[in-house]
């Protein structure tokens, strides 16, 4: 896949765009991995990339894990396309399920990040409009607080409880059978 | 974009917070108003129950029989996803009572009640009678209007009004409408014989947004009637199932009432006399009955499950 352009199929596949993060780094990327992105997508399509996208919003250590995560899921697209045809039923599923088992894999260990650095993912999947980043990332969060107590939560987060013990006690009372 | 203000901080950033909600389930998400402020803002509000993702199909207000104290929201697959009020408070009680209250003696008394939110407003108003004893559990809102059947005490007395007539109450005008014959009286007058309610029982139901009657003939077959044009007194037959695989000949009690018609025509439909819930496929003519706790009574769920209450009941 990564080999020397062969043909004019690749050489058109292989457009490349230029991503600059926050802090200047200039990030160089084939259109197939920044169209992961629905909002450069959009860029692309209104021809205002040239001389790179700036992404004022997104750090070059965040920049660089997106861009981690859109080439990997652009070459398993691109690979579930190109090899539908020269393969037979039975082997093109062995393939799929190969190519799926691979990416869940990468995904597990894309996830293994702390927690600020999970936080600005998620922000930059959402300002990038990168839906499969923006799922992943966010159902690890959401796992996180599913069936905790406010308490523990508050642990886990730091967060400060700014309500009153009358404004908490009214709340439980209104919603007390997501207590039980 | 808020995202440089609060980069590389483990704080939860707004923007992430609203992402990550939208993907956990209603209990969940009314428990972490307990967290704090900006939790609770963000979790009680329009934007969340916009884009947060409805339960998939349909869901009731139900109350069981064995436990009368409380009221839940359940699906069709006989899950509690939520215990909406104890019914001895909370906003069911207003609800239950609400729009129309008709006393069941020499005379009727008629009051509106308008619920806005809680501005002292809120007080029942009396207004006329319809001129004709109703039927006090027949009460169904449809569009803004309430229908209620006229009252048995016609039966059988030579009157002249058939039991299937129709009163309607405009809640928008809070006037009464002029009396709407039913299907049965205007399409087969010698099955009117009387006494009627010996071997048919009617119910009003709003089925898909119209008014619907249902003829419940004998304990074994069911029409339902849907009323397609008011004016003209229109209805329209769409559905005849038989229901004597779920009603024994000699129940003496066995009212049946149609709650909701699904997308793929089936019906469920609530068996009062036994407080169970039945799936009705009018294409093969089988009956599933759902598998949840036998009911006290139940009616369709409207409101959100994120929302503290709202439904509709009569």
């Amino acid at each position: 896949m990564a080999s020397a352009g062969s043909g004019d199929e690749k050489a058109a596949a292989a457009a490349m765009i230029t991503l600059i993060s926050s802090d200047n780094e200039k990030f160089e990327v084939t259109e197939a991995t920044a169209t992961l992105s629905q909002t450069i997508r959009h860029m692309i399509e209104d021809g205002c990339t040239d001389g790179g996208v700036p992404l004022p919003n997104v750090t070059s250590k965040i920049l660089a894990r997106v861009i981690e995560y859109c080439k990997k899921h652009a070459t398993a697209a691109a690979g579930e396309e190109g090899s539908s045809s020269s393969f037979s039923d039975a082997a093109f599923l062995e393939v799929d399920r190969a190519f799926l088992e691979e990416l869940e894999e990468f995904d597990d260990a894309f996830l293994e990040v702390d927690r600020a650095t999970l936080f600005d993912l998620i922000l930059a999947a959402n300002y990038l409009d990168i839906k499969g980043l923006l799922n992943l990332t966010c159902q690890k969060v959401a796992d996180s607080v599913k069936g905790k107590t406010p308490e523990q939560i508050r642990e886990m987060y730091n967060i400060v409880n700014d309500l009153t013990p009358e404004e908490e006690a009214e709340i439980r009372r209104e919603t007390q059978w997501a207590f039980e | 974009m808020r995202a440089r203000d609060a980069a590389s901080s483990d704080r939860f950033p707004p923007d992430v917070l609203f992402n990550v909600l939208l993907r956990l389930p209603a209990k969940d998400l009314c428990r972490l108003r307990a967290v704090c402020r900006s939790w609770r803002a963000l979790t009680s509000g329009d934007p969340l129950f916009a884009s947060h993702g409805a339960h998939p199909g349909p869901l009731f207000l139900a109350k069981f029989l064995d436990d009368k104290s409380s009221i839940y929201v359940v699906d069709l697959s006989g899950n509690v996803l939520k215990r909406v009020a104890d019914a001895a408070g909370g906003p069911y009680q207003y609800l239950l009572c609400s729009l129309h209250k008709p006393e069941p003696c020499h005379q009727q008394l008629f009051e509106v009640f308008t619920i806005s939110g809680g501005d002292g407003d809120a007080r029942w108003r009396g207004r006329q009678g319809p001129g004709l004893f109703i039927d006090k559990c027949s009460g169904v809102v449809v569009d803004g209007v309430v229908y209620f059947l006229t009252s048995r005490v016609y039966d059988d007395s030579g009157s002249g009004i058939r039991p299937d007539n129709i009163v309607s109450f405009d809640l928008g005008t809070e006037e009464w409408r002029r009396d709407l014959p039913g299907p049965i009286s205007s399409s087969n007058a010698a099955d009117m014989m009387w006494p009627f309610y010996l071997r048919r029982d009617l119910n009003l139901a709003g089925l898909n947004g119209s008014l619907v009657l249902a003829d419940h003939h004998d304990r074994r077959t069911m029409d339902l009637w849907f009323l397609s044009d008011f004016e003209n007194g229109l209805w329209v037959k769409e559905y005849h199932i038989q229901t004597g695989s779920i009603i024994s000949r000699w129940a003496a009690e066995y009212r049946l009432k149609p709650l909701l018609v699904l997308d793929d025509g089936r019906l469920v439909l609530y068996l009062a006399s036994t407080g169970q819930l039945f799936i009705c496929d009018p294409g093969t003519k089988a009956f599933a009955e759902v598998d949840i706790r036998r009911l006290d009574s139940v009616v369709v769920y409207t409101g959100n499950l994120l929302g503290l209450g709202g439904a509709d009941m009569v």
